[in-house]
């Protein structure tokens, strides 16, 4: 119980007949980096704001460090947000701005400068303290959110899509540095993103959400790999989804009927139940399958290829009168054409058992 | 030294939480009880003389004191009195006289302001239209009695032309009422329309020109009624304030006619009779919020 | 979207216009520096005699010194109040907010006699006499409308950002309303006082029904022109528009500097 740096007890919140949360309930150990991930809609800031003692709860408890703080003010929680727009003073100095929470807890001046200027240092902005805010970019604005917020030293830092105004280039660095500064401070983390990539370079945990729901919770190779949802799969990445009926379970494992052939996975379910399998298009290969540990999924015509660097991009008509398509991605030196036909396999700890039946 | 803030890491074990560091000792909620010093203060200097207005006005002055009789005997002076309903009936017409005035000839200048001359001076010539606002009211209605007195400029040039033999009685008149009044309204009326029409997006007007309208077409078929919200604002506050203006009548006006301000002062400096003043004022007062009322629906006050 | 009517009959009624609006103004100008005993052509050469006079006039200069402390002290208290009552607002739940908006908001419905008639009969039987200080409470009801307006209406969404940032971080709201709200709403408080000022500076009904023997300068002239249509008036007049003009041109510059800084 007291491990848990924060823990959402059955949370709820509805404005008005809208929920937007509902009976959410999730625990964070400490030191961890937990990334809020959904879409916009999804509930994630409210959450955020929930957690930070913006925003009431219209059922649940919150709990941090193992004490309910519910009813407590932002200001008597150990949790400190980096906003979106970064909510810096406009009137004070980079150094004042750092130096604000200090101020508040009355830690005399000598010692507030010093503390500022090595929390600027931290996140590589010294020298950077008599800057007034208007002087300083975008990402310079973000660091010193960031330095105004572990200056104080905070149990729970909570941050909210702090990237998306930057540059893609600035951003890949900026997640670098996050990631960092969360290993040097040991504080536990949380942070609000609809961007998959982003989430999946930083997190050592990963908190899917949507429509005010947590779709699934793991580490990001897992959650990709092995989506425990329709949503959580289309959603980390592209997926394909073929739709099944169980035709045989036995000992953990199951057979499902698709459109593409009988396909084994892992779980279970009972006989005729329609569910779903995700494979990843990186884990459809060519060719014949190695022994034993292949699913064949038979011959297809590839068709709309398209170069992305790093891999091409094919679709594949398969199975019964070639009317299932399939999205696979070549190894970006694959000599096939489009026109050409080949055989298709992937590995059988590629495919995910998806137990769900999309209405 | 620092120990308190060091500790407030991740602690294995975990502390409660409500117990942070040196924090500063004011209370968090003070921001609920910041609207009472400005809510006490209306309630007692607005409401409660309000209140008292109207208590006062069932009141009767005699024997040079107030004395509690609890009567109507106030109201029904009012109607009964010729000269007072005379003053109510003279106080509508000039005011529904100089709204219309000055509704007429602001519009014309905002628009002039707003689709004449070039952006870059616009902002310049407005302040410059607005800029007698500044002269104090007192001053301003002083000032047009030296342009249209008997001695005034307007007279001299009228006789200096040989257009009149002798000089044209338009001091302390109710003309010179409705013009002193005009002369303020216009420029504040200008003030709102020309905001008003600013706002109407060029491609309205792109539009109904693109599909064949003309000047007089686009202006009434598409600007006009853009801008009716703005004026019907405008027009309302022009009425509100000169239905309830004293200056203005006082000192252009003469004693030729009485409106319902100078009546209310009459009863407050020449017989000191507050009760028939009280009663005077809220009969205003009534008209107006019935006024109000009527017009509500057409009157889209901006959120404040 | 220019040249919808015609060009010189716009221009003319252009000036025509202008020349309305500040055909008193230039009178009134004019003949403050009149060489003759009458505010009224011909003007004789001009002169600073009437200026003299005013500026000999004791009760006239007093009842200055009286309006600029009005004008400061009520402006100061308007300010004030509109400022706390509008962070207040901007923080408390809607539900109980449309009624207090309506109270604070009211004294702008009523014309500013009634609110003096009120404040008269209110002291009348309280005992308290009329003085400068009730004037100043008359002004204080007109003016605190405005100010509270003028600042609740710069409350958005960024103000609101720095006050849950300010909180986060752990001050107070006192602590955040000094080193946080006010700061950055610095402008429009400026501004607020400016027009407040200005509103009773000029201000004529409430100084005359709720003052006695020291008047603000608005009733001053008026006792002037009463006893008479001179110059001295005039120039009475002149100075007061100056000293309006210059304080709303501090209000404008003051508003003009923010934004520019801003962007």
């Amino acid at each position: 119980m007291t491990n848990a740096a924060v823990e959402l007890q059955d949370i709820s919140k509805s404005y008005g007949s809208v929920a937007v949360l509902d009976r959410l309930s999730l625990s964070v150990r400490k030191s961890e980096y937990v990334v809020l991930l959904g879409p916009s809609g999804s509930g994630k800031t409210t959450l955020l704001s929930i957690i930070g003692g913006f925003c009431e709860p219209s059922t649940g408890r919150v709990m941090i460090d193992g004490a309910d703080v519910t009813d407590l003010s932002p200001a008597h929680r150990p949790t400190v947000t980096v906003f979106q727009d970064y909510a810096l003073f406009p009137h004070m100095t980079v150094r004042q701005n750092t130096a604000f929470g200090l101020s508040m807890r009355r830690v005399p001046e000598r010692e507030r400068t010093a503390q500022a200027e090595k929390a600027l240092e931290i996140v590589g902005l010294a020298g950077f303290g008599d800057r007034k805010v208007h002087q300083i970019s975008g990402g310079q604005r973000q660091r010193v959110a960031l330095a105004r917020a572990i200056v104080i030293k905070p149990a729970v830092l909570l941050l909210d899509e702090p990237l998306g105004a930057l540059d893609v280039k600035i951003r890949r660095q900026m997640q670098d540095e996050l990631r960092q500064l969360q290993r040097a401070l040991g504080a536990t983390f949380m942070h609000v993103t609809h961007d998959q990539e982003e989430a999946m370079s930083i997190a050592d945990t990963i908190l899917l959400l949507n429509k005010g729901r947590v779709e699934d919770v793991g580490p990001p190779e897992r959650i990709y790999k092995k989506p425990a949802s329709l949503f959580a799969a289309a959603f980390m990445g592209e997926a394909n989804l073929l739709q099944g009926r169980i035709s045989n379970a036995v000992n953990g494992s199951v057979s499902v009927e698709t459109s593409v052939g009988r396909i084994p996975a892992k779980g279970a379910g009972e006989v005729g139940r329609r569910v779903h399998i995700s494979i990843r298009p990186e884990s459809i290969r060519t060719g014949n399958p190695p022994e034993g540990s292949g699913v064949s999924l038979g011959k297809a015509k590839l068709s709309e290829f398209v170069f992305q660097g790093t891999h091409k991009r094919c679709m594949a008509a398969i199975g019964e009168g070639a009317h299932s398509r399939l999205l696979l991605r070549l190894p970006a030196d694959s000599d096939l054409t489009p026109d050409s036909s080949a055989m298709l396999w992937v590995p059988a700890a590629d495919v995910t058992l998806i137990n769900e039946d999309k209405a | 030294m620092k120990t308190d803030s060091s500790t407030a890491i991740v602690q294995p074990g975990g502390r409660p939480a409500s117990t942070p560091l040196a924090r500063a000792a004011t209370p968090i909620d003070l921001a609920r009880w910041m609207i009472w010093p400005a809510v006490l203060f209306t309630i007692v200097f607005f409401v409660v003389p309000l209140i008292t207005m109207v208590l006062v006005s069932f009141w009767v002055r005699s024997g040079g004191t107030l004395v509690p009789d609890w009567t109507v005997q106030n109201y029904v002076k009012f109607f009964t009195r010729d000269y007072l309903l005379t003053a109510l009936r003279n106080s509508i017409e000039v005011t529904l006289l100089t709204t219309a005035l000055s509704v007429l000839l602001a519009y014309p200048l905002a628009y002039i302001l707003a689709f004449h001359v070039p952006e870059r001076w616009q902002k310049i010539v407005l302040v410059l239209a607005v800029l007698p606002f500044w002269t104090s009211y007192v001053v301003r209605s002083y000032s047009w009695l030296l342009v249209i007195g008997d001695n005034g400029i307007l007279n001299k040039l009228l006789l200096d032309l040989g257009l009149v033999s002798e000089p044209l009685r338009l001091a302390y008149t109710r003309s010179a009422t409705v013009l002193g009044f005009v002369h303020f309204f216009v420029m504040l009326l200008t003030l709102t329309i020309y905001a008003n029409l600013i706002q109407i997006s060029p491609s309205y007007l792109k539009a109904a020109q693109d599909l064949g309208a003309s000047t007089i077409r686009v202006i009434w078929h598409v600007i006009l009624p853009l801008s009716l919200p703005g004026i019907a604002v405008g027009a309302f506050l022009t009425f509100v304030i000169t239905i309830g203006d004293y200056v203005t009548p006082q000192i252009l006006g003469g004693n030729t006619e009485v409106l319902m301000p100078q009546a209310i002062m009459l009863q407050i400096v020449r017989t000191a009779d507050l009760p028939m003043a009280a009663t005077l004022s809220l009969v205003l007062m009534t008209f107006v919020m019935g006024v109000y009322l009527i017009f509500q629906r057409y009157l889209k006050m901006d959120r404040v | 979207m220019r040249r919808l009517l015609l060009e010189v009959p716009a221009w003319m009624l252009l000036f025509a216009m202008l020349s309305f609006i500040y055909l008193p103004v230039v009178v009134l100008v004019l003949f403050s520096f009149q060489g003759g005993d009458l505010p009224v052509p011909p003007f004789d050469g001009p002169s600073l005699e009437w200026y003299r006079r005013v500026l000999a006039n004791d009760r006239l200069i007093s009842s200055l010194g009286n309006s600029l402390i009005v004008g400061v002290v009520s402006s100061t208290v308007a300010t004030l109040l509109g400022f706390l009552a509008a962070y207040s607002m901007f923080r408390m739940a809607p539900r109980a907010a449309g009624l207090v908006r309506v109270l604070l908001i009211a004294p702008v419905t009523v014309a500013n006699l009634i609110v003096g008639l009120g404040l008269l009969i209110v002291f009348n039987l309280a005992g308290l006499g009329r003085s400068l200080v009730a004037v100043g409470i008359g002004h204080v009801v007109i003016n605190l409308p405005l100010c509270y307006a003028i600042i609740y209406s710069q409350f958005g969404d960024q103000l609101r950002n720095l006050d849950n940032a300010a909180h986060d971080l752990g001050a107070g709201d006192l602590a955040t309303m000094s080193r946080v709200i006010a700061p950055v709403l610095i402008a429009p408080i400026v501004a607020a006082f400016c027009v407040s000022f200005t509103l009773s500076w000029d201000e004529f009904i409430i100084a005359m029904l709720l003052s006695r023997f020291d008047v603000t300068l608005p009733v001053m002239i008026f006792e002037l022109m009463r006893a008479g249509l001179t110059p001295e008036v005039n120039a009475a007049g002149t100075i007061v528009f100056a000293i309006s003009i210059f304080t709303a041109v501090i209000a404008a510059l003051t508003m003009l500097l923010k934004q520019r800084r801003d962007s």
